[in-house]
């Protein structure tokens, strides 16, 4: 069944970005340029819809970076199903973000 | 130095995420805040990786934590437990307060925006207003237009020694200027004595000698110094054409500064000589500062000068003090207010509907929040039907006095009396328990049965605290609303949400 895709162009975008790698907040504004009071607050609205999910990275990793620990996001089974049906929606919206694939290619 | 190293550290942005922090419900606060931290800390990293040449300049970092409340304020939204959406909720009686605040906000800042409602609430300039006074033929003290004529003016300057400390002429008009001999534009000009200033006791020296230079002295306002020369710096010293005659300028004067009638753009101080070459039938504005020691000040501020007249035996005049001109717009606004007191029951009907009194006596908190609610709501209304009346009389500077006083009176009783009304409605309309407006307006009853039951509008709370009986037709036992209270055990029948959030 097709899920129902009525996300505004920002959050497909923003959908787009976390699905092309961007796994983190401050990665998602480079790439979609959009400013901080934005990209959050749509990110947690996401994740309240249950199209993403976040993750703390491991302690030992940020320790070993000499940084502090990150959140991550990915998105989710329904994310990645309502994200094809915003393609449909949204022709150009993956020609703005490439995919690693496509680097890769 | 140290402020701007402060401002370029890691501190500011930290002190916007603290700051944002508060808004975010506690349980969630440590984790967002962990979250904002970790990716400032990788953007003041980045930063510094770019600029090597200006290290510390955190201004994309700061930028960054600014979207912070945005986000902080999205959590507060969405929170369960949160005051936000009850504050913002369509109902609710925090939103009908929070939109009343912002009208009287807005309304304020338009009052000091604009010059000519400034020049009304602010504290007069001069140093004695209450001495100051406006000399205009008697019963006249409205009129917007000059009534004084320069010969009557100059008689009684040389004999009114023993009732004036000083007494100064002007004459509104409007002159072309010409600078550096390109005519300009039509300013309006003030042809005043050149004491003008001293007896208002503005502490401006005005002064400059004349050099060789045959000019009279001409004071601009600070509009029409940047309208008309563009804010030139230099502009003290230079030669004007203005009213056909040579004019230096002297000086720039604040607009707050000129509170008498008449719009102006500049004031030409001219001496004896140059006031003597005009018509001595051009009418004028005379003010005079009155020997307060000799007169005390009468309780309406005016006193009454009778000038002896060979063709009409003798001129009766009004001083009015410049303090108790400067009154008129409160008199209007509390003429206003008498007014729409009186007219009110004629419009609408004020008693605000039955409550059972077993209920009230046991919850007395609830009946003082409702006459609170009412208080502040009116307290509001006060605040910007005064303020918008005020605006509106004084939006245009060609608008004049008296006109204004009219506009300020017509708008302020219509404004009160549409405000009353619709405090009075909204009140009717509110659950006394919760404050919230009532819902879901349905029809019972039926008319052509009013002897056997009643008819009317019943309206509901949707946090389960009662019902509302507006009857269609007032009887003697069902004259007025009447509020029914439903207890604990309708609960049930309600929304958890509503109810959590009463």
């Amino acid at each position: 069944m097709e899920v129902e895709a009525k996300l505004s162009h920002t959050a497909a975008m923003i959908l787009h970005a976390i699905h092309a790698g961007n796994v983190y907040g401050f990665s998602v504004m480079e790439v979609t340029g959009l400013p901080s009071g934005t990209v959050y607050p749509a990110m947690r609205r996401l994740e309240r819809d249950g199209l993403i999910s976040s993750r703390w990275e491991q302690q030992s990793i940020a320790e070993q970076q000499q940084r502090p620990v990150r959140k991550y996001y990915k998105l989710t089974r329904t994310g990645k199903a309502t994200l094809e049906s915003l393609y449909k929606r949204y022709p150009l919206l993956s020609r703005m973000i490439p995919l690693p694939e496509v680097n890769r290619a | 130095m140290n402020l701007l190293r402060f401002i370029r550290s890691r501190r500011v942005p930290l002190a916007i995420l603290h700051s944002a922090a508060w808004f975010v419900p506690v349980v969630q606060r440590m984790e967002w805040l962990a979250e904002w931290k970790a990716e400032l800390w990788h953007i003041c990293d980045n930063c510094e990786r770019k600029e090597q040449d200006q290290p510390g300049d955190m201004q994309q970092a700061t930028m960054f934590c600014l979207g912070a409340f945005k986000d902080a304020f999205w959590l507060r939204w969405e929170s369960p437990t949160s005051t936000f959406s009850e504050i913002f909720e369509l109902r609710s009686p925090w939103r009908c307060i929070a939109l009343l605040a912002g009208l009287a906000i807005i309304a304020g800042a338009l009052a000091i925006y604009l010059p000519g409602v400034r020049k009304v609430i602010l504290p007069s300039p001069y140093s004695n207003p209450q001495n100051l006074v406006l000399i205009s033929p008697s019963g006249h003290i409205s009129d917007p237009f000059p009534a004084i004529p320069l010969a009557s003016f100059q008689s009684w300057k040389n004999n009114t020694h023993d009732l004036f400390n000083g007494m100064a002429f002007y004459r509104p008009t409007t002159a072309r200027i010409v600078v550096g001999g390109h005519p300009g534009p039509e300013i309006s000009v003030a042809l005043a004595s050149d004491n003008l200033f001293r007896v208002l006791g503005i502490p401006a020296d005005f002064s400059i000698p004349k050099r060789q230079v045959n000019a009279e002295r001409l004071v601009l306002s600070h509009s029409a110094w940047k309208k008309y020369f563009h804010d030139d710096p230099n502009i003290t010293g230079k030669i004007v054409q203005i009213a056909g005659q040579k004019a230096l300028v002297v000086g720039v004067i604040a607009d707050d500064l000129w509170r008498l009638p008449g719009r102006i753009d500049a004031c030409l101080l001219e001496d004896a000589h140059a006031m003597a070459a005009l018509p001595p039938d051009s009418d004028g504005y005379v003010v005079a500062d009155v020997k307060a020691s000799d007169f005390p000040p009468p309780t309406n501020g005016q006193w009454q000068m009778s000038v002896p007249d060979p063709d009409i035996g003798s001129g009766n005049y009004d001083c009015v003090s410049l303090t108790e001109r400067s009154k008129q717009p409160m008199f209007c606004f509390l003429f206003a207010l008498a007014l729409a007191c009186l007219t009110l029951p004629a419009t609408t009907s004020l008693p605000l509907g039955e409550y059972s009194e077993n209920y009230t006596h046991t919850h007395e908190g609830n009946e003082t929040r409702r006459w609170i609610f009412l208080a502040a709501k009116l307290a509001l209304i006060l605040v910007i039907v005064g303020l918008a009346s005020l605006d509106l009389a004084h939006f245009s500077a060609s608008i004049n006095s008296l006109i204004a006083e009219y506009i300020q009176l017509g708008s302020s009783l219509c404004g009160f009396l549409f405000a009353f009304r619709w405090a009075l409605h909204d009140q009717r309309r509110r659950c006394p328990k919760c404050l919230r407006l009532l819902t879901h307006p349905a029809y019972v009853g039926q008319s052509s049965r009013n002897f056997l039951g009643w008819n009317g509008t019943e309206l509901i709370c949707v946090g389960g605290h009662g019902l509302l009986h507006i009857p269609d037709m007032p009887t003697s036992w069902f004259s007025t609303q009447r509020w029914l209270y439903l207890d604990a055990s309708w609960s049930s029948l309600f929304s958890d949400a509503y109810v959590g959030l009463l």
